[in-house]
């Protein structure tokens, strides 16, 4: 298994603070190169050092995501478009992402993603403006309703707080947004003691340093830069154990959430991130005793999927399907929790194959400049590369497992939510 | 390299030290029928799913992760008028994992494909019909998604009632609701020996002990397809136009174009550079104007379908932007059509258009796409795809785009005032 040390991740932090990660990946075309910032939905409430608390209107950091872009005399958008290179960005609950891909004139895409991320540029017509394309991808998400019942899901385990709003905000909160919003979420997020850039794919790890360095000599930021305290889940309360709505779907959707206990600072998270990946692995993966058992009944489809989400100040998970037997599915699922850690010691036997098949499908990934960068925004919030899982998962022990048992089973934190169908 | 297995067989291997996994995709290729495409889903749903060796999902499951979480899967999809149903497998390379994993892959293949859970009586019945019940969950479910469905019943306004393309390549509720143990039999029986094969294998391989491995997979020679995967269907003077009420937030608005520009043609690159500048790139004239410029909508893009002669436009907007969303989009036609974009945004568009390509050559599994298109549309050799874009002209472009004609109109969603 050495060989899978192949992959060998350079690791920088320069003078102004900014984190650099560089991944080559010999004999590829593209080069991808991402800035994380930690910022996200979650932080419209936040405390800076000496300083009252701020607030700004749900959906401002994926509103600031939008016009970062634009500049006085350029769109940075058009600008990697002229340089022949894919741009995108996205907002997500802790972290914001900006990101290109490559074949070509590096230095120059390099360049206009960190200008154009640490140059911000916002004014009134130009934050007016957009407005109707925001409220739009709001009404789109509105008719997804996979996306509702997320939604729905993430805002029962954690009411009142920034949590329950959605990403992008509502048609109302983002009517409110005005410049001074989004340049004071900049101010207090976008420094570069506050971000990575990751690039990873073909390139020259030496030169590519060289480059960035150069560019951000050339800046000056704030010497002192401590991040505000965002206040997320200190105002959550009771979860709220069921939520159902209709919509016009042709079968019932059911999700169920389970809320975390605990606080992760990122090296424990990493474990505790593994360790709830074996642990759904084992209990309801295609290779489980209560996957088939549950499909052949007609109670999941190949619809059924869990996810796990795990930031610094909360962790929670859901299971889900498609299903027209919602009530089945719930208590179902329910029993499965309750009896976690009896049946986690009937599935010891199976615990090293899982391991492994997670391993392999890490490894996997590193096929995949952007899945690599993925995955470092949306399962480690920049906090860690896929190389670093490699290395934890390799160490966890079916007793690690304890740890999910241990946050996760306690039906008072869970909520079930359901969409079904109008007619 | 390429060696023939039997007649109408096809192995493809394509060495390659740049990935870690090697992808192996087999492909089966018969042409469309009006009534093929639901049994052939079915049955690669159940052939994904079991063999006599590993008769549940669970056993299926737990082999394939003792094999480092190796992934097996089936899926059906339309090249042209060609319908495939492709069987994909990825695992960690023999050298990554120090172990091997390569040969026990390619015969838990063999046994899915030749020795699926069937007696002289059928399939097993069981199996069947779980997977009947979750492809109609599938089916059903498809309906949930509102810019599909729009794409969807602009299809079936495009396409000629008579035609086999007018059903989707994954298959209609109505048929699966008729098939039998007896129909799908006869599918696995036709996929089997009559069935076009193309087997590709991806990846840091030994060529010889994998031509060795396949050898010896039990196939019969068969006919290869007579016909290309082009799909011809002339203008209609009518246009095609519906509109559907839906209580939906965000409207749709999808467009179909006469195009008679093949992959491939003399107008193959130009038609790519052309739809670059409609709506295929985000530095198009449709993300551009209609989106950017005018926010009318979160998303309005184009896509050439070079196989059955047609660009499509999708749109999602409120609805009381219909009658300004529609004349906008005529206006970036009309404005193609005259010649009004300027060098640089052709240069643009033909850089993003080669950044794809070269971005594609980092993706195993669209390398196998990238041969297996060329080989079901009779252009088997390589072709120097970022020399072609590169030499398009303005001309070309608008010739190309003189050809567009508005086809089909279908709107999806609240009252618009017509």
């Amino acid at each position: 298994m050495s060989d899978l040390y192949q992959a060998k991740v350079l690791d920088y932090q320069l003078a102004n603070g900014i984190t650099v990660k560089l991944l080559p990946m010999p004999g590829f075309h593209q080069t991808y190169a991402m800035i994380n910032v930690n910022v996200g939905s979650v932080d419209t409430r936040f405390q800076p050092a000496n300083h009252g608390l701020i607030t700004v209107p749900a959906g401002t950091a994926h509103y600031l995501e939008h016009k970062l872009f634009e500049k006085k005399d350029y769109d940075a958008f058009e600008l990697f478009g002229r340089l022949g290179a894919d741009s995108n960005a996205f907002t997500d609950l802790c972290e914001t992402s900006y990101l290109f891909s490559t074949t070509g004139r590096l230095r120059e895409c390099l360049e206009t993603l960190l200008n154009f991320v640490q140059q911000p540029y916002f004014t009134q017509k130009k934050v007016d403006k957009e407005r109707g394309i925001i409220g739009e991808e709001i009404k789109m998400y509105d008719d997804q309703p996979g996306m509702r019942l997320y939604d729905a899901m993430v805002a029962s385990l954690y009411p009142h707080t920034p949590l329950a709003e959605d990403i992008a905000g509502s048609l109302t909160s983002i009517q409110q947004i005005q410049p001074q919003d989004l340049q004071t979420l900049y101010d207090n997020f976008y420094q570069p003691a506050n971000m990575t850039l990751l690039v990873v794919g073909g390139f020259d790890p030496q030169t590519v340093l060289e480059w960035v360095q150069e560019n951000q000599e050339g800046k000056q930021f704030s010497s002192h830069y401590q991040r505000p305290t965002s206040m997320i889940i200190n105002s959550a309360g009771q979860v709220v154990s069921n939520w159902q709505k209709k919509m016009a779907v042709q079968r019932p959707r059911v999700m169920i959430g389970l809320r975390g206990k605990h606080n992760w600072p990122a090296t424990d998270r990493l474990k505790y991130q593994l360790a709830g990946e074996l642990f759904f692995s084992l209990l309801f993966d295609e290779s489980s005793d209560n996957f088939l058992r549950l499909y052949n009944a007609g109670i999941i489809d190949d619809s059924f999927g869990y996810e796990l989400e795990v930031a610094n100040q909360f962790d929670y998970a859901c299971l889900g399907t498609v299903t027209d037997v919602p009530d089945r599915f719930i208590s179902e699922i329910h029993q499965i929790l309750r009896d976690s850690k009896r049946q986690l010691s009937a599935a010891a036997g199976q615990f090293n194959t899982v391991k492994h098949s997670l391993l392999g499908r890490l490894i996997g990934m590193m096929d995949s400049p952007e899945a690599v960068a993925d995955r470092f925004a949306e399962t480690a919030n920049g906090d860690w590369l896929i190389t670093d899982e490699v290395t934890t998962l390799r160490s966890l022990t079916i007793d690690d497992l304890q740890l999910i048992i241990n946050s996760l089973i306690e039906p008072e934190q869970w909520t079930t939510c359901q969409i079904l169908p109008s007619n | 390299m390429d060696y023939q297995l039997a007649k109408g067989v096809k192995l493809h291997i394509i060495p390659s030290s740049q990935f870690r996994l090697t992808n192996i995709v087999i492909n089966f290729s018969a042409m469309q029928t009006t009534n093929n495409a639901t049994a052939r889903h079915l049955l690669a749903n159940v052939l994904e799913t079991s063999c006599q060796k590993y008769p549940t999902q669970t056993l299926l499951a737990r082999r394939l992760d003792a094999l480092f979480g190796a992934v097996v899967s089936a899926n059906v999809a339309r090249v042209g008028q060609i319908h495939t149903l492709r069987m994909r497998a990825q695992v960690v390379n023999d050298r990554q994992a120090q172990t091997a994993l390569l040969m026990p892959l390619i015969n838990l293949l063999r046994e899915l494909v030749f020795r699926p859970l069937m007696n002289e009586k059928g399939f097993d019945a069981a199996t069947v019909a779980v997977q009947k019940k979750s492809l109609a969950g599938s089916l059903a479910a498809i309906n949930d998604d509102k810019q599909f469905v729009a794409y969807q019943r602009l299809a079936q306004l495009f396409y000629d009632q008579t035609s086999p393309m007018y059903y989707p390549s994954y298959g209609t509720s109505s048929d699966l609701d008729s098939l039998n143990g007896g129909s799908l039999v006869s599918a696995y029986r036709s996929l089997r020996d009559e069935d076009q094969v193309d087997i590709f294998v991806l990846g840091e391989v030994n060529t010889k002990k994998v031509r060795q491995a396949f050898a010896k997979w039990p196939f019969r020679d068969r006919q290869p397809l007579a016909a290309i995967a082009d799909y011809h269907q002339s203008f209609h003077h009518r246009l095609r136009q519906q509109l559907d009420s839906d209580d939906i937030e965000q409207a749709k608005l999808d467009l179909a174009y006469h195009l008679p520009v093949y992959y491939r043609d003399p107008g193959y690159y130009p038609g790519l550079v052309m739809n670059g500048l409609l709506g295929g790139t985000p530095y198009s004239k449709l993300f551009l104007n209609v989106r950017e410029k005018e926010s009318l909508a979160y998303y309005a893009d184009s896509q050439l379908r070079a196989f059955s002669g047609h660009v499509v436009i999708e749109t999602g907007i409120s609805a009381n932007n219909y009658q300004r969303v529609r004349s906008l989009i005529e206006q970036q036609i009309r404005q193609l059509q005259a010649g009004q974009f300027t060098s640089e945004q052709l240069e643009e568009v033909k850089q993003s258009l080669i950044t794809s390509y070269r971005v594609g050559l980092d993706n195993p599994l669209n390398i196998i796409e990238h041969r297996l298109v060329n080989e079901l549309s009779g252009h088997p050799e390589l072709f120097n795809v970022p020399e072609a874009v590169g030499l398009v002209t303005k001309q070309e472009v608008v010739a190309v785009a003189k050809q567009l004609k508005l086809q089909a109109v279908y709107y999806l969603g609240g009252d618009v005032d017509e």
